[in-house]
């Protein structure tokens, strides 16, 4: 039976071949994803070994509320004494580092969305020079700066360049004096260095002191050493061996990109679900196809048990070999989704890949299971052949009895779907990533809820789609919507492939055109300042200094600076958001939606003194005269009391209100994140922002932005991102559209003595291309209104809880239109192979066959 | 006026030694408004013979002319055309497109063509074949008889210039077989048309008017039509 069962395959080389393609492209991704992170991961480690190089012990503040990609605060530079008084320390040494802004050559600040520009103090003691310099030497005066070769190249520097370089302190031009490669590599996991001498680094970041202090002890045991210095810096230190910084520095980074991980592991496994419909449409018309076959060999006394051993191996055999492929392509996929993520503006920098055997055995797993599983169901139905149907003509059975099962059936799984849903939005989860596995979990259900039931709303789906077909082409147009109704399961399971992508894109397009409505309103609500003062980045702080420049250009009335700082709420372990404020002139650019209290509550705002989010404070019971007890970064205990509340509004603002005074003094956030300037009266905004433009000329990293133009910005970074969404998501609908290909092979083989008897009695091949076409776009037209209605369902039920928060719900109708045309297109051009196929049909050979 | 002529018609499958001479000169000409029943022994050449009329397959030499067409000189549109406005078919089995109704299926020829529908014939023929409450019908819900009816109406809906069938009856059981054949004989009789069919019954053979024998390939009797017994007579004879 097994020999019947390759043989089999061979014989149908192209279907398996279809099939194992949804398998190749699934396991691809996973594969690809997870060396990819891998990767990552490992030069990651690499990198930090080499940069801990010469460092036996390293000493850092403690960080009292850790977050991903959160520094240590600055240490006085009074440690490195005692350090040095340290028994067993032979050599130590301090060190700066800080993300700063580059220029390229014509002057135009650097920026991206990936991994920062950063401002480090090169090391005076051999020992802990573990920079190369190809070319050049390191810098020695305060006018001098090395850079990393990646940069070097990227924008053009060589030795004796001027660049200017800007950090908290105004821009200035440097020269510069050598250009360096880190342990043999181009940069810092695609980051930009720029190094200069210890004093001139402090300067330019602000950072008095030293953010880390490397120590050799000349021989002596590491861990003795370590002790030591523990024990004469106390608690508020964090003292590591070389060694230990280093594994900890990677882990962390490799924490802090672990979303990328799951995201992309996401879009895979949506994918393979996909691919999973063509695995389980294939099979299912391959077991028809053959049921005489089946009757035949179980009349020559072929057990069930043989029957399903027979289709199984067969699936087996399809599987196995897709998913060796798929680890083979996954490779190649590696390099290409890093190209995207740079695409999108994410330049990790990694070169080489890491293969691990965790990851070929995680792809053959995977992609065996997911063809198993799709191949199941299918393997099934051809043991309940009846012998007697060899006797007999095939007759596909009806789907009538089916109706009820199948609508109970979808309707228990869509409600079983929303009760998860629910859940995981409302049932008041702590843990978001179990939340979010839930939300996953409840749209997956209802995808195959929808899927199931699916078969019944071909029928009305493609009377409505095909009647523009049958207006336009009269008979084919029939015919095509007659074929596409014909077996109403395998056209749905073709569709609910592309619903599913579609579904996602839809969610996406939805939510970020929610997003820039609620940005845009918020802003036009809330928003009194005429400009917003930011880093071009839109994230990094901004110097003091600018906020003072911005202050005396003309026609600015008031300047109101923001800070950021993240703290812990009593005994929680997630970071809780902190806003700092002016509270004298954060009335006259921002208006908030009071909950209790008013705007006055602002500007008497004392240092103990805090207004919090509505919805923050209903969760952790407090109430206005109540205290809010916080853990800062600096380590402290720091207590307020509760003056007012708000309700927050498309996070213009974080949860917690402090005034930037006590920002600075508890929570040791000196940076000020970013700055509004309200306009006097009568002042035109256009040239205002011209003006504080050309007042911020000492600090191109800065910029004066328009409340349109900073609308603007917001709504294209959510753009940029759409796209990667888009960009990840099309590998499932180009999956979906083999689907549709392959369906429509199987259909066209199915009917090739319909097609010979159309072509003899006179279908020319246009009309027969023509034909299977308008069934292709049909398909594919079903699967385009389930997935949106799908995707507006999703984005309607899981932007609920963002509701009061400002989200506003809009239907991005001219989008939802698009997505619509190009599905059809896309089922044009899925159509092209088997139309053709249909086309050539040997009329002869189709009216004589049999 | 001959509506189909052959001249030295030859079809060989597969080259030297194992060459099959399925047609082996083959020269015949059809009148207008003739019946004539192509007969031969399994083998014989005959679904080739009437392919090649049809244009539905290419001679390997020799010629044929349908309604003043050289079949030679048309092009797959062409033929494509040809057999839409001027030829109607009836095969053994699977005569109509399931997803369509009777009705649709009749009208085919004339749909695809994008032409209008003559009222008058069309209800005359489906009177004739005695379809009328079947019309809405798809064929899975007809009997092969009825199957068989749509597809003669289907052929003829067109007025072609000549019908062709082949083994019409096969599948059928003999009274079934009997109204498909009348049928047949009443569009040679009333409507003037022409109709070349292939069949071993001698029951179906003895409606024609004229009777042609093949035998490996070549035509070994042509003469007017026999009653059945006559028709097995001159089978014996010839084979
Ligand atoms: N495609 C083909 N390839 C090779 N030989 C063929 C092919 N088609 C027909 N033949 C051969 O040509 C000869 C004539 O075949 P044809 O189908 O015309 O016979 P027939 O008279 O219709 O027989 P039947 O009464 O069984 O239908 C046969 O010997 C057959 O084996
Ligand atoms: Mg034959």
């Amino acid at each position: 039976m097994t020999k019947v069962a390759l043989r089999g395959l061979l014989t149908r080389k192209l279907r398996s071949l279809l099939t194992g393609f949804a398998v190749v492209i699934g396991v691809a991704f996973v594969v690809g994803t997870l060396v990819f992170t891998d990767t990552i991961d490992e030069s990651f480690k690499n990198l930090f070994e080499r940069t801990q190089q010469g460092v036996d012990v390293s000493i850092e503040r403690q960080q009292a509320v850790k977050s991903d990609f959160s520094v240590p605060p600055t240490m006085p530079a009074s440690v490195l004494d005692e350090v040095k008084a340290t028994p067993g320390v032979a050599v130590a040494e301090g060190g700066v580092s800080s993300d700063g802004t580059l220029l390229d050559k014509k002057g135009k600040v650097i920026v991206s969305n990936g991994p920062p520009t950063l401002l480090i103090s090169e090391n005076e003691e051999k020992v802990f020079q573990n920079l190369d310099y190809e070319d050049g030497s390191r810098p020695t005066t305060a006018d001098q700066v090395a850079l990393d070769r990646g940069t070097a190249k990227k924008f053009d520097f060589k030795v004796g360049d001027k660049v200017t370089v800007s950090g908290r302190a105004p821009a200035k031009q440097y020269t510069v004096s050598g250009i360096a490669t880190i342990g043999g590599q181009d940069n810092l996991g695609g980051a930009r260095m720029v190094a200069m001498t210890l004093p001139e680094a402090q300067r330019m970041t602000g950072h008095d002191g030293y953010d880390s202090i490397s120590v050799s002890t000349g021989g002596a045991d590491p861990d003795t050493v370590k002790s030591a210095i523990t024990q004469k810096l106390g608690r508020d230190y964090l003292v590591r061996t070389g060694k230990e910084a280093a594994e900890q520095q990677a882990q962390d980074l490799s924490d802090a990109l672990g979303f990328l991980r799951v995201a992309l592991l996401i879009f895979a496994g949506v994918a393979l679900l996909v691919g999973g419909f063509l695995i389980f449409n294939t099979f299912t018309v391959t077991v028809a196809q053959r049921t005489k076959e089946f009757a035949l060999l179980r009349v020559l006394g072929a057990s069930r048990g043989q029957v399903l051993r027979s289709v199984l191996v067969e699936t087996f055999a399809v599987g196995l070999i897709a998913s060796i492929i798929g680890v083979l392509v996954g490779l190649v996929v590696a390099p290409a989704l890093a190209a995207l993520l740079r695409a999108g503006g994410i330049d990790l920098g990694t070169t080489g890949i890491v293969v691990s055997p965790a990851t070929v055995i995680i792809g053959l797993a995977i992609g065996l299971v997911a063809t198993m599983v799709s191949g199941f169901v299918p393997a099934l139905r051809a043991t309940r052949v009846e012998p007697v149907t060899a006797m007999r003509d095939a007759v596909t059975p009806g789907l009538k009895h089916m109706g009820t099962i199948r609508v109970v059936g979808s309707g228990l799984l869509i409600a079983l779907g929303l009760v998860v849903l629910f859940y995981g939005l409302f049932g008041g989860i702590d843990s978001d990533g179990t939340a979010a596995s839930l939300v996953g979990l409840g749209a997956v259900l209802m995808m195959f809820a929808f899927a199931f039931l699916a078969p019944l709303l071909v029928r009305p789906l493609a009377r409505v789609l095909g009647a523009p077909m049958v207006k336009l082409q009269g008979l084919t147009g029939v015919l095509a919507r007659e074929n596409a109704i014909r077996q109403p399961q395998r056209t749905a399971v073709t569709a609910a492939a592309l619903m599913i992508g579609l579904a996602l894109v839809v969610l996406v397009s939805v939510f970020a055109a929610g997003l820039k409505a609620s940005i845009t309103k918020t802003v036009d609500d809330q928003v009194k300042a005429a400009l917003v003062v930011q880093n071009q980045d839109g994230f990094s702080p901004i110097p003091a200094e600018v906020v003072t420049t911005v202050g005396k250009v003309p026609g600015v009335a008031d300047v109101s600076s923001m800070r950021f700082a993240i703290g812990l709420y009593k005994d929680e372990t997630e970071t809780t958001a902190v806003n700092g404020i002016d509270p004298k002139t954060f009335n006259s650019v921002l208006t908030l939606k009071w909950v209790d209290g008013d705007a006055s509550r602002i500007s008497a705002m004392t240092d103990t003194q805090t207004i919090v989010e509505s919805d923050w404070a209903a969760g952790r019971d407090l109430k206005i005269g109540d205290t809010a007890e916080f853990t800062t970064p600096a380590g402290k205990q720091a207590s307020y009391e509760i003056t007012g509340t708000f309700s927050s509004q498309a996070g213009l603002t974080a949860d917690v209100l402090l005034p930037n005074t006590s920002l600075e003094k508890d929570w040791e956030a000196k940076d000020i994140a970013y700055a509004m300037a309200a306009a006097a009266p009568g002042t035109d905004d256009d040239k205002l922002a011209k003006a504080a433009n050309t007042a911020l000329k000492g600090f191109p990293q800065s910029e004066a932005l328009t409340k349109d133009e900073f609308k603007d910005n917001a709504t294209s970074s959510i753009n940029g991102l759409l796209g990667l969404v888009y960009g990840l998501l099309l590998l499932s609908v180009i999956v979906a559209l083999l689907g549709i290909v392959n369906t429509l092979a199987l259909s066209v083989h199915e009917r090739t003595r319909e097609l010979g008897m159309l072509r003899a009695v006179g279908m020319s091949r246009r009309q027969v291309r023509r034909m299977v076409r308008a069934e292709s776009v049909i398909t594919a037209g079903i699967g385009a209104i389930l997935g949106i209605v799908l995707g507006v369902v999703f984005a309607l039920i899981i932007s609920r809880p963002l509701a009061e928060q400002g989200f506003v719900f809009t239907l991005p109708i001219g989008t939802l239109l698009l997505f619509f045309v190009l599905a059809a297109i896309a089922g044009v051009v899925a159509a092209i192979p088997p139309a053709r196929r249909a086309s050539k049909v040997d009329v002869l050979r189709a009216v004589t066959t049999e | 006026m001959n509506i189909v002529s052959t001249a030295d018609l030859r079809r060989t499958y597969g080259e030297g030694e194992t060459a099959v001479h399925a047609l082996a000169g083959v020269t015949l000409s059809f009148p207008a408004a003739q019946f004539t029943a192509i007969m031969g022994p399994s083998g014989s050449g005959k679904s080739t013979l009437m392919h090649l009329l049809a244009g539905l397959d290419k001679p390997s030499s020799g010629s044929v002319v349908v309604d003043g067409q050289e079949l030679a000189g048309l092009g797959d549109s062409g033929l494509t055309a040809l057999r839409r406005d001027r030829l109607g078919f009836v095969f053994q089995a699977f005569n109509l497109v399931p997803v369509l109704t009777a009705e649709e299926n009749i009208k085919l020829p004339l749909t695809l063509a994008g032409k209008q529908v003559d009222q008058a014939w069309f209800d005359k023929l489906v009177d004739t074949v005695g379809l009328r409450d079947r019309l809405t019908h798809r064929p899975s819900e007809l009997s092969g008889g009825q199957q068989q009816r749509v597809a003669v109406a289907r052929a003829l809906v067109h007025r072609p210039a000549v019908l062709f069938a082949d083994e019409p009856t096969g599948n059928l059981d003999s009274s079934s077989s009997e109204e498909v054949l009348g049928l047949l004989r009443q569009a040679v009789d009333e409507f003037d048309q022409t109709v070349i069919m292939v069949t071993h019954e001698a029951a179906a053979a003895s409606v024609a008017d004229r009777l042609v024998v093949l035998r490996d390939g070549v035509v070994v009797h042509d003469g007017a039509g026999q009653d059945a017994e006559g028709v097995l007579d001159l089978m014996k004879a010839v084979g």
